[in-house]
């Protein structure tokens, strides 16, 4: 992408780096030192919220190549997570399947069902194909509450799942999902980095723009539009296998439709079509509303709202959001954008040409 | 004209909205490296015509063939494998990417497909990344744009954009070139600029175009042979000089009585 950087650049592997500046390397391996020893410090209760923030990543990356890059809305994403969820706690409950086999059958069948939902996208457009895939929501979610139902002695009980063991390493306990998931997570940041300096990125990138001319200059339109449904709904799934493991019990009234909008939230607040975006907009749509609860808290009085108190956070995150979008349309990552492009030039100052002043 | 050698040809094309005919069994030939332009008054069907070749539309009869096979019915992309590449006459660019990375996208059939491959930057990713930039880098030097290079399309005059168009059309590496209007709002230096192109990629690539064009002096001075349509029918075929002589051009673009106080006057 364009930021008008001062850097001269001498080979075309340079031009297509991941990071490209040598601070941007420096500020990535900051954040890794940070991210790996981190544990030693934090409490659990931060541990618990930065793993609750991993698996967020891992499905916000998911729906940002589907909904950011190629353009196509999707309310479907709760359900791809519960596809992944479910398929995993069967095969780990009922089947008693270890996690190097329940975790890729959950994502090949979550890439299946995302092929289906993918079908309608090949004819709709837009708001259209946001209602076919709330309708696959929905169908989904029925037929997982049915199983539910029928599986185990409530219907609300849910499913275990036992904690996952590779060999002899059982991963339990804050720390080792901190890790496991940090790896993870890690890994799919890096595939969709790749995607998108790729030809099958720049091929999403030129169906979102205008689908017409993409198809023109060679790309099958109808193909591309299938991998990315694909590819979001199979890293969904990994997020809801995961997810399934990470909490040890899976239920169907976790995989609402409004979870499937808090998905999209996270892209659109973090910046649509951007990786990193996807990333920021997960930890700030994760942690938001527990940094809501901790604010209530230290209010003096709290006490006396009662129960309407978590009625009042509700809509504070909601007013939050909204206040963030008016001001930072473009999401956290042009904020990252502003400030980069302000010390590329410092201590000289840029400033746009207004309007009135252009020749 | 003989059917040997020629690059493409249009057999009989009719194109119908409902009642309305856009194009009436309209039919002629593009030889090798020729510079064919197409020209009319405004509805006469040249884009539309465009639109049949490139297979926006599919004709609702007659038959269009490239290198003697016919290519109705083929999906969309499947044209820049069969060697037909098309600027539009918006330019119809991606407005968020660079021009590199627009540049790029017309080099998609280049890539080797994997999803693995190009997600965890193995294999043949890399190179073919730094093949195809190394091409997009020389038809940047080709059209004299090195300075947008890194500019979102976007942001650029409507001039610069219209020749991204055309140099990311001939980015797709096509035996046939199709251009609707690349003139069209161009300053005079873009034209002349453009004038110049047109010549080199006839030369250089030995690339067939098909050029719809408004600008009469224009086409004079640059097509080989111009095709002139009005109300969807043919109406000349030859050499620019013949046609702009030609008394049914003459009255296609200033009407009867027009067309008779020219006769008149020469």
């Amino acid at each position: 992408m364009f930021s008008g950087t001062p850097y001269l650049r001498v080979s075309y592997a340079e031009t297509n780096r991941i990071l490209p500046e040598p601070y941007q390397r420096v500020l990535v391996a900051a954040i890794a030192v940070a991210a790996i020893v981190l544990p030693a410090f934090g409490n659990a209760y931060l541990i618990y919220l930065l793993n609750l923030t991993f698996l967020a990543i891992i499905g916000s990356i998911g729906l940002n190549l589907l909904t950011g890059y190629c353009g196509q809305v999707s309310l479907g994403h709760a359900s791809f997570l519960a596809i992944g969820a479910f398929v995993t706690a069967i095969l780990a409950n009922r089947y008693g399947a270890p996690v190097w086999q329940a975790l890729p059958a959950a994502c090949l069948v979550g890439a299946a069902v995302g092929f289906v939902v993918g079908l309608p996208a090949l004819r709709f457009r837009g708001i259209y194909l946001a209602i076919t895939t709330l309708a696959m929501h929905y169908a989904i979610i029925f037929i997982l509450t049915t199983y539910q139902a029928n599986f185990g002695s409530s219907a609300t009980a849910g499913i275990s799942v036992p904690a996952p063991a590779l060999g002899p390493y059982e991963i339990n306990g804050g720390r080792a999902w901190y890790y496991a998931l940090l790896l993870i997570s890690s890994g799919v940041v890096l595939f969709s980095l790749n995607l998108s300096r790729g030809y099958i990125g720049r091929a999403w990138v030129a169906i979102r723009d205008r689908d017409i001319a993409a198809a023109s200059v060679g790309i099958p339109v109808a193909r591309f539009k299938l991998l990315a449904f694909v590819c979001s709904a199979t890293l969904a799934a990994l997020a809801g296998g995961l997810g399934a493991y990470f909490m040890g019990v899976v239920t169907v009234e976790a995989y609402t439709l409004e979870l499937a909008i808090i998905y999209l939230a996270m892209i659109i607040v973090g910046g649509m079509g951007s990786t990193a975006g996807a990333v920021l907009g997960a930890i700030f749509m994760t942690l938001l509303p527990f940094g809501i609860e901790r604010a209530f808290e230290a209010l003096p009085h709290a006490w006396r709202l009662g129960t309407t108190s978590y009625g009042l956070q509700e809509a504070a995150t909601g007013v939050a959001i909204i206040l963030f979008l008016l001001f930072e349309p473009k999401g956290l990552i042009e904020i990252y954008r502003r400030i980069a492009e302000y010390f590329e030039r410092w201590p000289f100052r840029y400033r746009e040409l207004q309007p009135a002043e252009r020749r | 004209m003989s059917a040997r050698g020629a690059v493409l040809r249009i057999d009989n094309v009719t194109l119908q909205f409902g009642g309305i005919a856009a194009i009436k069994s309209v039919a002629f030939e593009a030889q090798p490296s020729e510079l064919l332009a197409l020209v009319g008054p405004n509805g006469a069907g040249k884009t539309a015509m465009l639109n049949c070749i490139s297979g926006i539309y599919r004709p609702t009869s007659g038959d269009i063939l490239l290198d003697g096979k016919s290519i109705i019915g083929q999906p969309l992309h499947r044209m820049v494998r069969l060697g037909i590449g098309r600027a539009f006459q918006h330019a119809e660019l991606f407005p968020h990417l660079t021009v590199t990375e627009n540049l790029l996208i017309g080099r998609h059939t280049k890539f080797r497909r994997g999803l693995w491959a190009s997600g965890l930057y193995i294999g043949s990713t890399r190179r073919d990344e730094m093949n195809e930039r190394r091409h997009v880098e020389g038809i940047i030097d080709f059209f004299e744009i090195y300075r947008h290079r890194d500019a979102p399309v976007g942001s650029l005059p409507y001039g610069v954009q219209k020749i991204v168009g055309v140099a990311r059309a001939l980015a797709t590496g096509p035996k046939l070139l199709l251009l609707d209007e690349p003139c069209t709002g161009l300053i005079r230096e873009e034209r002349e600029n453009l004038a110049r192109f047109l010549l080199r990629i006839r030369h250089e690539f030995a690339a067939t175009i098909i050029w719809v064009e408004h600008d009469m002096q224009m086409v004079s001075d640059l097509a080989d042979r111009v095709v002139v349509l009005n109300h969807g029918i043919k109406i000349v075929d030859g050499l620019p000089d013949d046609v702009r002589r030609s008394a049914a051009v003459i009255e296609a673009y200033l009407g009867h009585t027009a067309a008779g106080a020219v006769a008149d006057r020469r």
